[in-house]
């Protein structure tokens, strides 16, 4: 499946802009953006709900925009579900075979077998408001699934759940797409979806796609300031700094800390616009040391903890800044108390501050 | 508090009704009796027999023209509701989804087909009619109640598709219907209830219309309002013949319009009560 320039500006309130997109058969890829990015516009030009103002949709080797969405042969789960009330559930699971006429008998057996492989057949005579939100979320999908269309459109399908079920279903879903070996666009706002379900991600901002790889690639190296804000958990700390060179030796200076970065500084300066940067460190690609041990280190006194279950998140006051560290649950902090952190400067990102681009 | 209320108002409302009946049941002596004969009266069916058998002195005898004039109302009613709300469906369902140009202007146009009071346009339509040859004719009535009534339809059912979800029609396309499946199959079935209030509305219009018919209608079109009018008795009015008429007539809309009651109610609530 392909998307070649796609745009969409008039009649929408999440226009979309020139967009590219590259599907593989069978891929899972997730379109990533908080609301108002344009996902759902995508999605719904892909389906054939939305006409876009400009470029081409190809799914397989067609060119489907002249197509009704009919004749597309996609399947969408959407944010709402979108079941039919006046259905039962097995009328709406019917319903794509019934438009496509489809003979009683193998409608039945395909029904059946959908409602296996989800776990709904109990639920079949009910009607949609009598079920539960994951109940529906799973006869959405059925509704999606129980034909072999081309490609599987999903517009934030968990969204409406609650924590735990969303974490099931996370699993569910990435089964259901492997074995159903089937091409599936996903589109959601949650990075942990996103990171723990696609093979490819492709990360969008205001209508454009900002970048485009798989999970380790978005997370690992960001292409600029904003996909890496946008994903990971606690979001990554952020220092303004500049460069310096003494003596043959470069550091990242800021207003709290000097960092020796002589082994990055030709890379820098390459590609640096300005000699201004902002310093960018995961919480988790942080270390807390109690003793100062060894260079480098930043000094700063422990705020608060957070903690999470088998993780602790540490909030440090550094000067004025808080920043975040994510460390196992077992140290025994307390706040108040000095600390030294370490940086893993092979996990660092350092971003021009006037681009917002990457460089390191 | 609240029943006496209650009570009340359909007392106020109800009243004429019982007093239509009980008059349509009595001899011409009761009805004018003083002090009024609530109940205790010998109640007699002479006066619906008047409404279908002719047997007053000077008259030839034999079977009455009010079946016939029944008839025409009945049609002249159903047809132009039914194309009211066949047009005006498809009509609110493309302004609730479509970006129709000029969307608004449309809508208020044909709202403005209802700002006139109707008796300001009598005149230009008769003769606009005479010239058509549509006097005395069913189409021509039963086009004029389509005009009545499509503003009032247009409008309640675009409220009635705009609470549906857009998301059905897109669903049931997705599905592989067309638009026009999608409509059939997804949205139709959710505002049926609605779809009834507005054909009882419409139904309600049609049927006691009475100032278009009594112009625009010969006997051959006659409908009951108008018939009614021309109840004529040997000695002042006949009362019983007319109230026994007005008796026979109000039950077919009572009938329909407790059938629909549930859907009426539901209807009308669409969106107050739904919630989100």
């Amino acid at each position: 499946m392909r998307l070649k320039n796609l745009s969409k500006k008039a009649g929408t309130l999440c226009p979309v802009f020139d967009v590219n997109l590259e599907v593989a058969d069978k891929e899972f890829v997730t379109l990533l953006a908080p609301s108002g990015s344009g996902k759902t516009t995508t999605l719904r030009m892909i389906a054939g709900l939305e006409v876009p103002d400009e470029g081409e949709i190809y799914i397989g080797d067609e060119l489907v925009n002249d197509l009704t969405p009919a004749e597309r042969d996609t399947a969408m789960v959407f944010q709402t579900y979108a079941l039919y009330p006046h259905l039962t559930v097995r009328g709406n699971l019917a319903s794509p075979l019934r438009a496509r006429k489809t003979p009683q008998n193998e409608m039945d057996s395909r029904i059946k077998d959908v409602a296996d492989i989800l776990g709904i057949a109990h639920l079949l005579e009910k009607y949609p408001t009598q079920l539960s939100g994951g109940e529906m979320q799973r006869v959405a999908i059925g509704r999606a699934i129980i034909r072999r269309p081309r490609v599987y459109l999903l517009d934030e399908p968990l969204t409406n759940l609650d924590a735990k079920l969303r974490v099931h279903m996370r699993a569910e879903l990435k089964r259901l797409q492997k074995e159903l070996g089937q091409t599936m666009i996903y589109a959601t706002h949650d990075e942990l979806e996103a990171l723990s379900m696609s093979d490819r991600i492709a990360v969008m901002r205001n209508g454009r796609i900002v970048q485009y790889g798989t999970s380790e690639e978005i997370f690992e190296h960001p292409k600029n300031l904003s996909v890496a804000t946008f994903v990971g958990t606690p979001t990554m700390n952020l220092f303004e700094c500049i460069l310096s060179e003494k003596a043959g030796q470069a550091y990242l200076e800021s207003e709290v800390f000097k960092l020796n970065i002589t082994e990055l500084a030709e890379l820098i300066r390459d590609k640096a616009a300005g000699s201004e940067f902002i310093l960018g460190i995961r919480p988790s690609d942080l270390t807390i040391h109690t003793e100062k041990a060894g260079e480098d280190l930043i000094q700063g006194e422990i705020y608060v903890l957070e903690p999470m279950g088998a993780a602790l998140v540490v909030d440090v006051k550094v000067g004025q800044e808080l920043v975040k560290v994510k460390v196992p649950g077992s140290l025994s902090l307390e706040p108040g108390r000095k600390v030294w952190l370490a940086f893993d400067k092979g996990k660092m990102h350092v971003f021009s501050k006037k681009t917002k681009e990457t460089i390191v | 508090m609240k029943y006496l209320l209650i009570l009340v108002l359909t007392a106020a409302w109800l009243f004429p009704v019982y007093w239509l009946i009980v008059t349509s049941l009595k001899t011409r002596l009761d009805m004018f009796a003083i002090p009024p004969k609530w109940f205790n009266f010998q109640p007699i069916l002479d006066n619906f027999i008047d409404v279908f058998y002719e047997h007053r002195y000077g008259l030839t005898p034999g079977p009455t023209d009010f079946p016939r004039f029944l008839l025409n109302s009945f049609f002249i009613s159903l047809s132009s509701i039914a194309l009211v709300i066949l047009v005006g469906m498809l009509a609110s369902y493309s302004f609730s989804r479509f970006n129709v140009k000029g969307k608004d202007t449309w809508l208020f146009f044909i709202l403005s087909t209802r700002m006139l009071p109707p008796i300001a346009i009598i005149i230009p339509i008769y003769f606009m009619y005479q010239r058509l040859e549509l006097l005395n004719n069913y189409f021509g009535l039963i086009a004029l109640y389509v005009m009545f009534n499509m503003a009032f339809a247009v409008w309640m059912m675009k409220g009635f598709f705009d609470e549906i979800p857009r998301e059905l029609d897109d669903a049931a396309m997705v599905d592989g219907y067309s638009r026009l499946g999608a409509f059939r199959k997804a949205v139709l079935p959710q505002a049926l209830s609605g779809i009834a209030a507005t054909a009882v509305f419409c139904l309600i219009m049609a049927w006691n219309e009475f100032l278009f018919a009594y112009i625009l209608s010969g006997f051959d079109t006659r409908t009951v309002p108008v018939a009614l009018s021309r109840i004529r008795g040997e000695s002042g009015i006949n009362w019983g013949t007319i109230t026994a008429t007005e008796v026979l007539y109000i039950t077919p809309v009572i009938i329909f319009t407790f059938f629909l009651q549930k859907y009426l109610l539901r209807g009308i609530t669409f969106g107050t009560v739904k919630g989100k």
